[in-house]
């Protein structure tokens, strides 16, 4: 069977690892766009961690193992048992030829998207540094090795510059790959994000389109899925997609956790969470955002029944990674070991460095050849929407937001690299990972016409 | 109309008028830097002929690599052409130095640089040796890849 088949075959079995899993976690019935996009990004989250879990006890992936997964995981989904109807659907309004031009502008945009980060996940080879040196490096090694017995990778400190102690999801989403086609492959081995580009694109239309209606769904979809910055690294062997994937359906699960209080909204949070646990250490970070956002931002946090599920939620995160944290007690220390510097008297020492930091933040954030003017509309839509924009789930997203972006400034401050040039490398990505959240707002916030209730209401969520 | 529903449809034409702009803007941003500058292709190239003579040069076992009079202005070309082959060639090794120097930089690669004797190559199963040079003539990071002569019959 050529390459390119086992590679579709393997994205199949990712599909229905998500197919599966899909069943079990959503238990309302949800448009079948946001349930295939769902499908799309639990899959490869499920998958991801189920491969880890069996690496660690010593099977590297291989095809029967990613095979086998994908039988159980499909069989549950087709026999678990279907979710209630949904409740009666928001009628929506007509829409004008100038809502419908519009509407085709943005597919039209979001199809190049799609075209684009197609063709550098299928066709085009790595060549984005971090991609081949950190990402599809650990990838190669975990094709080749089992995490257990631990490979050499992990204490050969020549090979420091990838980041021993990095987590492993993407990296092992590539290898599961190889383990399929047989082979260590340059160009495929990123196509794991083509799929989280389509399937995070899918859900963030599909609930915003049940939030605010069709045109707000579609606008904030295209802005998002076509910033220059996601379309320079979506497809390109970085672990930034899944990250972005993981938060912004963690985020909407979270979002509707504070609507409704149901345990599986609660749940289908934790696992979010705990692949962006695992996909990077900007990802430990924002897990730890999720759950002040879980313990905090709660209706009526302090009810016993809403700190003991905040409570599960933390030790839940916890528990699905204290593996890694135990995998990697003992590595070299040999990067840049942020958490030994993040302390209050090294960020006081380096208080000189936050002016160029802000400077470079907010410079780049209005840099349009990488972002065009998204984060521009987004100040511009909150302010036009004035009282509005006081209801809960935009003030959640709003708090997260600007936490998540003050969260890069420590970091930066006590940084043992060339302050600039670090900046120029990273900066890009990091506020790209601040991107969902913001497409998010954006769409909440975007001007409806009409007199239902959704349409008045910014952020009635669902 | 009201003042009120005027200022609201000017609002919203206002706000939509910008995302137009926006996606404007970043799909013609992204269509430069994709198909329109030759970078991009230019680097794939360039990794690729770095892949096929290092694949072929090497026989299954390692390299070890070598800078000759590489100005500090091309560290980032070295670091890059350094990464791309440690990635290609894994699970072989590609060393530059010492097997306990943690390298990020190129001026670590430089650092740890030195002349390795025959029973180091040979413990490290390296036959293949790598040259990073520096042509003054295009100011370019020439990559030539050699076979390391075999030690003389008799010598330890």
């Amino acid at each position: 069977m050529s390459t390119a088949l086992w590679c579709a075959l393997y994205l199949g079995c990712l599909v229905t690892v998500g197919y599966g899993a899909a069943a079990v976690l959503i238990r309302r019935r949800r448009s079948p766009i946001e349930r295939l996009g769902m499908t799309a990004c639990l899959g490869p989250g499920v998958a991801g961690l189920s491969l880890i879990a069996l690496s660690m006890l010593g099977w590297r992936p291989n095809r029967d193992a990613i095979v086998a997964m994908a039988f159980i995981f499909g069989i549950l989904g087709i026999f678990w048992p279907r979710p209630r109807p949904a409740e009666q659907a928001v009628p929506l309004l007509a829409h004008s030829m100038l809502d419908k031009g519009w509407m085709v502008l943005c597919l039209a945009a979001i199809a190049y998207g799609i075209f684009v980060v197609a063709r550098d996940a299928l066709f085009f080879p790595a060549v984005e540094w971090d991609a081949f040196s950190i990402w599809q490096l650990k990838g190669k090694v975990l094709a080749i090795y089992a995490l257990s017995p631990r490979p050499d990778y992990f204490s050969d400190v020549t090979l420091s510059y990838s980041h021993l102690r990095y987590p492993v999801l993407v990296p092992m989403l590539s290898a599961g790959l190889h383990a399929m086609t047989g082979r260590i492959d340059d160009e495929l081995g990123k196509t794991p994000s083509l799929l989280m580009y389509l399937g995070f694109g899918a859900v963030l239309y599909a609930v915003l389109k049940s939030w605010r209606g069709p045109v707000a769904a579609l606008t904030a979809s295209a802005l998002f899925l076509t910033t220059p910055a996601l379309l320079a690294f979506a497809g390109s062997g970085l672990a930034e997609m899944a990250l972005l994937a993981f938060y912004g359906c963690s985020l909407i699960c979270i979002l509707r956790w504070q609507a409704d209080q149901r345990l599986t909204d609660l749940i289908l949070a934790l696992l979010f969470t705990a692949c962006l646990a695992w996909t990077k250490n900007e990802g430990v970070m924002l897990s730890a955002l999720n759950v002040l956002a879980i313990f905090a931002l709660t209706p009526q946090p302090l009810r016993p029944r809403h700190l003991a599920a905040a409570t599960g939620f933390a030790l839940g995160l916890a528990a699905l990674y204290l593996p890694w944290i135990l995998y990697t007690h003992h590595l070299p220390n040999t990067d840049e070991n942020y958490p030994a510097h993040l302390n209050g008297p090294e960020i006081i020492a380096h208080l000189s460095r936050l002016p160029v930091i802000l400077r470079g933040m907010l410079g780049d954030l209005v840099n349009w050849h990488r972002w065009g003017l998204f984060w521009i509309i987004l100040p511009l839509v909150t302010l036009l929407q004035g009282r509005r924009i006081a209801s809960r789930p935009i003030v959640t997203l709003w708090i997260l937001l600007l936490l998540h972006l003050l969260a890069y400034v420590p970091p930066y401050m006590v940084t043992t690299w060339n302050l600039e040039e670090l900046m120029k490398y990273s900066q890009s990505r990091l506020l790209l990972h601040a991107t969902p959240a913001a497409a998010l707002l954006i769409g909440l916030l975007w001007p409806t016409r009409g007199t239902n209730e959704n349409a008045r209401t910014c952020g009635r969520v669902r | 109309m009201s003042i009120r529903d005027a200022t609201r449809y000017a609002t919203a034409g206002m706000i939509a008028a910008v995302a137009v702009a926006s996606i404007a803007l970043a799909v013609s941003a992204d269509f430069h830097d994709r198909f329109q500058s030759t970078h991009l292709r230019d680097v794939a190239d360039t990794y690729a002929q770095i892949d096929r003579n290092v694949v072929s040069a090497t026989n299954g076992e390692g390299l070890f690599l070598r800078l000759v009079h590489i100005p500090p202005s091309l560290n980032e070309k070295v670091i890059c052409y350094y990464l791309r082959i440690v990635y290609v060639l894994y699970p072989r090794r590609v060393l530059a130095g010492e097997t306990f120097v943690p390298i990020f930089t190129a001026d670590q690669l430089r650092a740890a640089s030195f002349e390795p004797d025959t029973a180091w190559l040979l413990r490290n199963h390296i036959r293949t040796e790598i040259t990073f040079t520096y042509d003054r003539s295009n100011g370019e990071v020439v990559v030539t890849v050699g076979r390391i002569a075999p030690p003389p019959l008799g010598a330890r």
